[in-house]
């Protein structure tokens, strides 16, 4: 076993010796020219319009399903207070708000 | 400072910054020409395979997870890269079984054949032994990192590497004793 590690040792430095470092002498030169003019971009970066589709979708299948109508009339004939609907507008807004950043964020 | 291939990666990926893939390829270049020129054994076309694994990896580098070390994909298209075209020149990586009876009907030449050269005894190795050895020995690739570059099972790298080290023990046996013991 001793014998086999010290060979496997030996082995390996050798065939690192025997490795001379390659001179890039315009490799890396002929690989950058070759590679596509346009750059990368990442993948979630390519892949948001499918996602934001998906997205925009999805809103105007709750928005089909959501009784629009009725809620205008709840709120106009139990006449809630303008104070009510403003803090009602705001906590709308933070909460949609909230969702496009996040979203931003991560799609 | 060397700047990790993590970060090179992202940078040429989120900023579309080519100039950090060209710093991949400089760290790269030497070692995987040395791979494929010892996989290979032609010098002009193994720096074509290696130009050709580069441009691979860039196009595809937004597809590395980052979950195994960026060298061991880049050398996993390499080795794609070099059997492909091993394959249209007609040479192939052999099934464990077609290497055990090659070396069966191979032994006896070779029991004689004390070699004192390591590139001439490395030549009795099959190309699957020489590609296995000079990953896990040289380049310093473990037993798991070689399978994933080759596609094999772990126990036929392992097989391999054992067999190949063996062959080579007995083959450089002299010229061994002679450098260890001086």
């Amino acid at each position: 076993m001793a014998n086999n590690d010290a060979f496997e040792n030996w082995l390996s430095q050798q065939l690192r010796d025997a490795d001379d470092y390659i001179d890039d002498n315009g490799f890396t030169d002929a690989v950058m020219a070759k590679l596509p003019a346009k750059p990368l971009f990442a993948p979630q970066k390519t892949s948001r319009i499918p996602t934001l589709l998906a997205l925009l979708f999805s809103s105007a299948l709750v928005i089909s399903v959501f009784p629009v109508g009725y809620v205008v009339e709840s709120v106009f004939f139990t006449q809630v207070s303008f104070f009510t609907l403003a803090l009602a507008g705001v906590a709308f807004s933070t909460v949609t708000g909230a969702f496009a950043i996040f979203a931003n964020k991560h799609v | 400072m060397d700047i990790a291939d993590k970060e090179l990666i992202q940078r040429t990926l989120n900023n579309g910054d080519q100039r950090a893939f060209s710093q991949l390829v400089l760290r790269y270049q030497s070692p995987l020409r040395c791979c494929i020129r010892r996989w290979c054994q032609d010098e002009a076309l193994a720096d074509d395979l290696a130009q050709e694994t580069f441009i691979k990896a860039y196009n595809a580098l937004s597809t590395f997870r980052g979950d195994a070390k960026f060298s061991t994909w880049l050398y996993r298209i390499a080795f794609n890269v070099s059997m492909s075209e091993q394959r249209k020149r007609g040479l192939v990586l052999l099934t464990e079984e077609q290497e055990q009876a090659l070396e069966a009907q191979t032994s006896k030449h070779d029991d004689v054949a004390l070699c004192e050269d390591l590139n001439n005894a490395m030549q009795h190795l099959t190309l699957a032994q020489q590609t296995l050895i000079d990953l896990c020995l040289n380049r310093g690739f473990s037993h798991q990192e070689a399978a994933e570059i080759t596609g094999m099972a772990l126990g036929t790298v392992k097989s391999h590497v054992n067999r190949g080290k063996a062959k080579l023990m007995s083959l450089l046996a002299i010229w061994q004793e002679d450098a260890i013991h001086g």
